[in-house]
């Protein structure tokens, strides 16, 4: 693959870069050949993903060498782009917004303290959901912990861009208590309790005293997080879980409105993968398996799915977790409430101390949703589009309308979720493609601007993107001429003069320009 | 019916031999600990690999037609929807391990 060199870095000053770096970290962890920059390309790319090329790759071990690395890369002005595991697949993986930014792969910090008695853990950037999981378990604490679709990657990396899970604990941005961060001149802070020398509460209590920063340092590339305190589950005395399945297409609106009320009485506790039949079909079949025709899969097709599966057009699981008698209480509050609508009685699969934990509604690791971009077969992959909107049922109808109709005109498979939120549904759309037909990746890119151009005109904007769309996502954020991203390009300035920490992430020190601003 | 989904692929549970040889008792442990939640019993590499070449080649570590130059190239550069892996997430260490491992029930492999 061919090298594409930092803009304004000459061959010979990247070189010398590299020489410098390699002082840090070791030769080993500096990687530079043709195969380790094609490994951190990203694996779902629209094309051959080299519009995001990175030009090396650099791996510490602590935080001191981040803070050297930081020092370094701001004295031969080389950009840095780090990563936890790299696995944010569908948005971007380990590849960075600029061709020729150097990725920092935290992938060999992966330090878990556990502290049982208080349920929570202070772990590195590197540790994935696989690595805490088999902690616990071989530690035999009792303590569950909240993972996302795929688990492959790290679970501060996760919570940093605000990815979820589907427990009480899935709100993994929120579920953070205490960072600890390496600014762009390589200054290390800590947010929250952790800001005082000797502090003991620093997983205890998210805040500290005056303005809490901690948020600065999600989606943004304003600091490197070394060390995060994370909040698990205390073992319930109980759970229970039941998966109901709506035939039509048109369910979506009284179930919406059913399951926002019950997310906001707090009967819900978790995050509620709304799901459309797609997502037990593209799993364990192929398209192919069912539609060889031009154009998106009819709904006659569909049908023949969704019968074949039992699936219902639409699909949900609810999770209840706590001592046996609210856990009742509430599977009978779920009875009332749904039970009429649906016409028959909830199968709940219940779940007490002892029982093999398959029957719980615990988080388990699992990698087995990377199936979908198996679904047309040859080199897969997906780009989510994922708008915020209210938890209302005629919206949400609305815009799946609305949504099918576009994925049907561009001839893509609608993929959709209106994953419900505590106040607000994240409208998840997996556009799936074969890396390899040029026809159907250049379909896909036009769906994903049609789809920011309609949600922007319906009044939507989406909570987080691959880095090919980073810019035009955060122009949509235009109240008052783009303040919002003038205060961040305002702080960047600010804290990284020079530019050097993941720059274009999110849009910040890229999106503005040529813009308003 | 809603499927279960990824309840066995904890890692561990990676279909392999019970007992291999000193020589890839190494790789096994480096399959078992980075390949197999995708290439485990249930995995969705095991899937995948199903439907390409059939059930009976599905299960990676009980492959007899691997070659340890193949595996290289594979991991190094991913295959259909397999991504690339890193020389950080597998050093070139634990990959000759790994070839071995993958390897060593193929009679014509090259040692």
């Amino acid at each position: 693959m061919e090298l594409v060199l930092p803009q304004g870095i000459g061959a010979s000053a990247f070189d010398a870069a590299l020489r410098d770096f390699r002082t840090v970290v070791g030769d080993q962890w500096v990687l530079a050949t043709d195969s380790d920059r094609e490994t951190y390309l990203d694996a779902y790319a629209l094309g051959d993903g080299h519009n995001h090329a990175p030009s090396a790759a650099l791996a510490p071990a602590s935080v001191e060498e981040v803070q050297a690395l930081l020092r370094l890369a701001n004295r031969h002005k080389v950009p840095l782009w780090p990563v936890g595991r790299g696995k944010n697949l569908g948005y971007g993986s380990a590849a960075p917004a600029l061709p020729g930014t150097v990725v920092m792969d935290m992938s060999r910090m992966n330090a878990i303290a556990v502290e049982p008695q208080f349920a929570h853990a202070l772990i590195e950037p590197g540790v994935g959901f696989f690595d805490l999981y088999n902690h616990l378990k071989d530690n035999q604490h009792p303590l569950w912990m909240s993972v996302p679709g795929n688990a492959w990657g790290s679970v501060i990396g996760n919570a940093l861009e605000r990815g979820i899970g589907y427990t009480p604990f899935g709100d993994h941005t929120d579920m953070l208590c205490g960072l600890e961060v390496v600014l762009p001149d390589g200054e290390i802070v800590r947010t929250g309790m952790g800001a005082m020398e000797g502090n003991k509460a620093w997983q205890h209590y998210q805040h500290g005293f005056g303005p809490d920063w901690a948020q600065m340092f999600v989606q943004s590339n304003l600091g490197v997080v070394t060390k995060a305190g994370v909040w698990l589950q205390p073992e319930p005395e109980m759970s229970a879980k039941v998966t109901v399945n709506l035939p039509r297409f048109e369910d979506i609106s009284w179930a919406i409105d059913v399951l926002a009320e019950l997310r906001r009485r707090d009967v819900i506790q978790h995050n509620v993968v709304f799901g459309n039949y797609l997502h037990d079909a593209s799993v364990f079949s192929q398209r192919s398996d069912w539609y060889t025709g031009p154009g998106a899969i009819p709904d006659a097709v569909s049908q023949k799915i969704i019968d074949h599966y039992g699936s219902g057009w639409w699909s949900f699981t609810l999770r209840l977790f706590g001592y046996e008698g609210t856990v009742k209480s509430h599977m009978q509050v779920l009875r009332d409430m749904i039970e009429p609508r649906l016409g028959k009685p909830l199968e709940f699969t219940e779940w007490r101390q002892g029982d093999p934990i398959e029957k719980s509604a615990r988080g388990i690791p699992s990698v087995l949703a990377l199936q979908i971009v198996n679904w047309h077969g040859g080199r897969g992959g997906h780009v989510g589009f994922s708008p915020v909107m209210p938890p209302d049922g005629k919206l949400a109808l609305e815009q799946a309308r609305r949504m099918k109709a576009r994925f049907e005109q561009a001839g893509l498979d609608y993929y959709t979720s209106f994953t419900m939120g505590r106040r607000h549904i994240s409208n998840v759309n997996l556009l799936i493609y074969d890396r390899d037909d040029a026809p159907m990746v250049a379909r896909t890119k036009q769906l994903f601007s049609t789809l920011i151009e309609d949600s922007a005109k319906a009044g939507y904007a989406e909570y987080r993107t691959h880095p090919d769309f980073m810019d035009r996502i955060a122009r949509t954020y235009d109240f008052n001429n783009h303040a919002l991203g003038r205060l961040n390009q305002r702080l960047k300035t600010m804290l990284d003069p020079n530019g050097i920490l993941a720059p274009g992430k999110n849009g910040i020190g890229t999106a503005l320009k040529g813009a308003a601003a | 019916m809603k499927m279960v989904m990824g309840v066995l692929v904890i890692i561990g549970m990676a279909g392999t031999a019970a007992a291999v040889g000193a020589d890839t008792a190494d790789g096994q442990y480096v399959f078992e600990q980075k390949c197999a939640l995708c290439h485990g019993t249930v995995g969705t590499g095991t899937m995948m690999l199903a439907r390409r070449l059939g059930k009976d080649h599905a299960l990676l570590a009980q492959r007899t037609d691997l070659q340890p130059a193949y595996v290289e190239a594979v991991v190094r550069n991913g295959i259909g929807s397999m991504p690339a892996i890193t020389r950080v997430e597998l050093t070139d260490a634990q990959l000759a391990q790994l070839a071995r491992f993958l390897a060593r029930n193929n009679p014509d492999a090259a040692k």
